[in-house]
């Protein structure tokens, strides 16, 4: 209907089409989010995130302005009596001269219908502060407003009161399960491989769906068209190293990323010193993680340009240990391993001048494995066959298959209409034990499998949505996300619709409003108390409904002199939230069914934020200020009454400040500060008399003193404070520019608590203790851009 | 000299950032002693009153319970609240209230005798004495029956299985095992939730003290998978109850199993045993399971959830529940 009422405005008026590519000039990377901007009809239109636009006009001559934040804006008059393909090269750096064309860009935030959408640099999350020198793209997240961390140092994101599971976190449009390294104390991506970042935290377009509260969409980067390029950076935790350059000179080219750690490195030759003072014992520990990053692009003609892009990413934490006795020895092994993987092919194709598609297939994989393997061994011959095995191994896992088409549609300037279909393929493996059990030759071996069956479902969704303007002051985005699932003979149905408006007040702020309803089909079942690569992935089930959410959103937006404000409030509702019963958890559910070990429920969420955004000059930055809300309900948890969620954060605030001193020297500092977690610790007791039996003689009462918490999340931690403040010294070469980055973590060295117990303390007396992991850490890092 | 070294920080912005690193990372440095471990005092608690009252009600007496909740800190503890003065009510205007010093008795708490109180809902009140009054409401479960075409009957059909009998002649006892099958069909409601708690008892007041006697009855492990039933960890028994996409209380089999040691096989045939099959409220079956969780935990704290104790008293300690039952001889 959308597409037809376009057609019928496109017929009363002689309309040309301007369309084509907006580039970095330096390397050739598309560029999301340019816009090109028609001052005479006061109209324009922006890039997609292949860097595409399409700008419909009535015929005539036109100055248009290209601009991006970050670059020099350009001018062109165009003579439009025709269609004209017409890509245009951005030169990038001119952020520090502050050259902003106030007043003829498009992109400004008041003139933008989505809300609730932000982004921050790369250049800028390079240059933050970071734990031991590597920057991490999702601790950057956590420093805006409605983004909080789930605790000291983890880099999982609790978007508007939702949890993890509910964040779509894209890579290069493939949906990725687990983000985390190092028990989640770093994420998966990688700064140099990246070349943008965004993130939505409501007023959902409805070409997303399939999570509840947040869309982290992350593209890798291209690829220098141009001409070889490197960086390469090594800091206490781990090295990297990206290449990219031209396969064929601005036809084709390449991207390769690789990350390890050398924590195993550093260890081994510790550990090996203490095995020396016994030569009966050998322990080996280990734990690396390393990711890879790899990306082809090639324009196979005008209209048309391939992408393969890979990530892989592993995590192996383990320890063996090896006791020799005479002549037996006995070793036991202990391992925890978690992989990533995602591989994606895409086609993009220009059908005209106002089409523009993009197909995709795509693979993503999570496995999670651990176990403990025991085996005692006789080493003397004659006792052969009192040797003796155990191994007891976990795993679990999702596995998708992707396969989904775009369109985006431009017929005249009012409209610009977005529509396609995907469909997924999901493979869980929600958790199985397998049990080997070896005596020798006494018994006959047991090998068998424990815990949950496999599940596979079809998930599919298709959409469409215009973003058009019917008054002069008012913009609208309307769209409609209609998703199904079949799985274990069940299908959930779900058409979900989308209205985001911006209506024009005077002295150029935007008022600005979104209705947003989303289904989600996966779920994560995890503790609140710890986050873990344990946690499990599960689908929506016949038993198990689809979580489901709707969330109104309300604020103003206006930007000026180079800063950017806006003020948001939001109330969001969620239904069909699991969460595991009350004392059920990963180890209790080894080798049950988790179906049986979850319950499901309801939640709500709501709040107000504040942003004062600074992208460009010497100094740039932010402040951000959070006041919120968010609260879970379930039947069998908390009797079933109302509670705060564990991330519910009452005040949440954060300062970022980058200044560029001069051409050698950057400064960066940030502070963040958030109220404290809402826990559940036993803090009361009470005595209780109940029937031990219940033959008629209620008098026979048995009295039970119990330790309770008197609520579900009653106790709240220590708030949250830190800052960490980072100093980059580069000097350029001919060919290369080398940096130091010093950084310091935790500055002021405030323990904030990452976990709390009920404890003694040295005269018997129960305490609760708050255990921080990361005092001040100071660290430095060397880069080398070449 | 100071003078000089200011100038020449003046034009060396290096200087400039070494000494502000400095500074930070004294300060910083300075706390790094105390550890990464502080103690936090447990919140002030209030206490609140703790109401226990399940009971029968064919009874002839209803007991109900009030104890103060006490902080972890509180050396006294949860203290007996005798003043407590108790009040069962209807919306239809019944009322009953029973409780102070007078109704107490020691051992045992509150006792209404006689009550006779009709079925339907309930509401019970607690108040005492410096605390907050607390309510909860119960419905009463319909009276289970054993004769066919009642409307709330349970069928049945056990199968006791030859007894195993070993001789110690040297004791001059024997020790006998008995696997008893049963099969259950309970009954179920419309728009009603349906709980059934079921407990094997056998009489043990009828064994010799003298002669070392000893007999136990528990329902064997090995019953089968059946989602409507679960085993309860507060004593040996199951809850049963009806669960979405299963066919309601139908056809619920387990064994359970006996044991005895003791003088002679009409010993222990003579013994009285019973399946208590007991209908509850939900809100009462739910006590029951969070009690039995907290007492007997699976899984490690810190990877699980935490345990509360379920609560339908608005005091947020404490249950009302209210059960019926009726023993069907083995």
């Amino acid at each position: 209907m959308l597409i037809c009422s376009a057609g019928v405005q496109l017929s009363f008026a002689q309309t040309y089409t301007i369309s084509g590519h907006i580039a970095d000039e330096s390397n050739g990377e598309q560029l999301m989010g340019a816009t090109v901007w028609c001052a005479d009809q006061a109209v324009g239109a922006g890039t997609n995130t292949y860097g595409f636009y399409s700008l419909t006009l009535e015929k005539g001559m036109y100055d248009l302005v290209v601009s991006f934040t970050g670059y020099a804006p350009s001018k062109y008059e165009i003579n439009l009596n025709q269609d004209i393909k017409f890509d245009i090269a951005l030169s990038p750096g001119v952020a520090i001269s502050e050259a902003v064309v106030t007043g003829e860009t498009y992109n400004r935030i008041e003139d933008q219908v989505q809300m609730s959408k932000m982004e921050i640099p790369i250049d800028q999350i390079k240059r933050l502060p970071a734990i031991g020198g590597e920057v991490d793209l999702m601790k950057s997240l956590q420093l805006l407003p409605g983004v909080q961390s789930g605790g000291e140092g983890t880099s999982g994101l609790y978007v508007r009161g939702g949890s993890p599971d509910q964040n779509l976190m894209l890579l290069d449009g493939v949906p990725l399960y687990s983000v985390s390294h190092l028990f989640g104390f770093f994420s998966v991506f990688n700064a140099d491989a990246v070349r943008n970042m965004t993130i939505t935290k409501g007023g959902y377009p409805a070409r997303y769906g399939g999570r509840l509260s947040s869309i982290v969409d992350i593209s890798m980067k291209d690829g220098n068209m141009k001409s070889f390029h490197g960086t390469s950076t090594v800091s206490i935790l781990s090295s990297k190293l990206t290449l990219e350059g031209p396969l064929v000179k601005d036809k084709a080219s390449f991207m390769i990323s690789g990350r390890r750690t050398y924590i195993d490195l550093l260890l081994n030759p510790i550990i090996s010193s203490i095995n020396i003072d016994d030569s009966d014992v050998t322990t080996d520990p280990r734990y690396f993680f390393y990711d890879f990053n790899g990306k082809v692009n090639w324009k196979v003609g005008s209209r048309d340009r391939l992408y393969f892009s890979i990530f892989n990413g592993r995590d192996d934490f383990g320890l063996e240990s090896t006791e020799t006795f005479g002549t037996s020895s006995s070793s036991i092994g202990f391992g925890l391993a978690w992989t990533n993987s995602v591989a994606a092919a895409r086609w993009n194709h220009e059908w005209g001048p106002r089409m523009f598609s993009n197909v995709m297939l795509t693979r993503s994989q999570y496995k999670f494995r651990t176990g403990v393997e025991f085996s005692e061994l006789e080493l003397n011959a004659d006792s052969a066959g009192s040797n003796f095995q155990f191994a007891s191994i976990y795993q679990s896992g999702i596995e998708d298959y992707t396969a989904r088409v775009d369109f985006d549609f431009t017929p005249n300037p009012q409209h610009f209409i977005r529509f396609g279909a995907s469909t997924i393929r999901h493979q869980f493996n929600p958790g199985a034990t397998t049990l080997q059990l070896d005596f020798g030759t006494e018994f006959p071996p047991l090998d068998t499998v424990l815990g949950s069956a496999g599940v596979s479902s079809f998930e599919s969704a298709a959409y469409i949505e215009d973003e058009f303007q019917p008054h002069e002051r008012l913009k609208l985005n309307i769209g409609l996300h209609g998703s199904i699932l079949d799985v274990q003979d069940k299908v959930y149905t779900s058409l979900q619709p989308r209205l985001a408006l911006n209506y024009q007040l005077p002295y150029g702020t935007a008022l600005k409003a979104s209705f947003a309803t989303m289904t989600q089909f996966v779920n994560l079942l995890t503790n609140e108390g710890l986050a873990l690569p344990t946690d499990l992935w599960v689908p929506s089930t016949a038993a198990i409904t689809p979580q489901q959410s709707w969330q109104v959103a309300a604020g103003l937006a206006q930007s000026f002199d180079g800063f950017e404000i806006s003020l948001e409030g939001y109330y969001k509702k969620m239904d069909g939230l699991l969460s595991y019963r009350e004392g059920a958890g990963f180890t209790s559910g080894l080798n049950e069914n988790w179906e049986d070990q979850v319950t499901q429920g309801e939640g709500n969420s709501y709040g107000g934020e504040f942003l004062i955004q600074k992208k460009t000059g010497r100094t740039t930055g932010w402040i951000g200020y959070t006041l919120s809300w968010s609260n879970r309900r379930f039947d069998e948890v908390n009797s079933g009454q109302w509670f705060p969620f564990t991330y519910d954060r009452r005040h949440d605030a954060s300062i970022v400040i980058l200044h560029r001193l001069s051409d050698q020297w950057d400064l960066s500092a940030t502070w963040v500060y958030g109220t404290g977690r809402a826990l559940t610790l036993s803090e009361s007791r009470f005595k209780t008399f109940i029937p031990s039996n219940f033959d008629g003689n209620t008098m026979d009462l048995q009295g039970v003193t119990i330790e309770v918490p008197s609520t579900k999340n009653g106790y709240r931690t220590s708030p949250y404070h830190r800052g960490d403040i980072s100093v980059t010294k580069s000097k350029k070469r001919e060919h290369t520019e080398r940096s130091w980055i010093f950084s310091c973590y935790n500055v002021y060295n405030n323990l904030n608590p990452f976990f709390s117990l009920v404890d003694t303390d040295d005269n018997g007396t129960r305490v609760i203790r708050e255990y921080g992991i990361f005092p001040i850490i100071p660290s430095v890092a060397w880069r080398i851009d070449f | 000299m100071a003078y000089r070294l200011l100038i020449n920080m003046k034009n060396n912005i290096s200087l400039w950032i070494g000494l502000l690193g400095l500074i930070v990372l004294s300060t910083g440095c300075e706390r790094l002693s105390r550890g990464v471990v502080q103690e936090i005092e447990f919140p002030e608690h209030e206490p609140r009153l703790a109401v226990s009252m399940l009971c029968n009600w064919d009874a002839d007496t209803l007991v109900a319970r009030a104890q103060s909740s006490a902080g972890i800190l509180d050396a006294d503890g949860s203290q007996k609240q005798k003043e407590t003065l108790f009040t069962l009510s209807q919306s239809n205007g019944a009322s009953y209230t029973w409780g102070g010093t007078t109704d107490w008795q020691d051992g045992i708490g509150h006792v209404f005798e006689n009550p006779g109180l009709e079925e339907g809902e309930w509401t019970l009140t607690a108040e005492a004495p410096g605390f907050e009054s607390a309510s909860g409401i119960q419905t009463t479960p319909p009276r289970i029956d054993t004769i066919s075409g009642a409307p709330y009957h349970v069928s049945f059909e056990f199968t006791p299985l030859e007894p195993e009998v070993d001789e110690w002649p040297e004791e001059d006892k024997i020790f006998v095992r008995q696997i008893i099958e049963i099969e259950l069909t309970l009954p179920t409601r419309e728009n009603a939730q349906d709980f059934f708690i079921l407990q094997p008892t056998i009489d043990i007041d009828a064994l010799s003290t003298e002669e070392y006697e000893y007999a136990a009855i528990w329902v064997n492990r090995e019953f089968d998978e059946d989602p409507r039933v679960e085993r309860l960890r507060l004593f040996e028994g199951l809850l049963v109850q009806e669960v979405a996409g299963s066919i309601g209380l139908e056809s619920i089999t387990f064994e359970l199993e006996v044991e005895y040691y003791g003088q002679t096989l009409e010993d222990y045939e003579a013994l009285s045993k019973s399946l208590q099959v007991v209908a509850v409220t939900p809100e009462m079956a739910a006590y029951y399971v969070s009690l039995g969780n907290i007492r007997n935990p699976d899984g490690f704290a810190l990877f699980s959830e935490p345990l509360l104790a379920y609560t339908n008293m608005s005091s947020g300690y404490g249950c009302f529940g209210v059960y019926r039952s009726i023993a069907l001889p083995l």
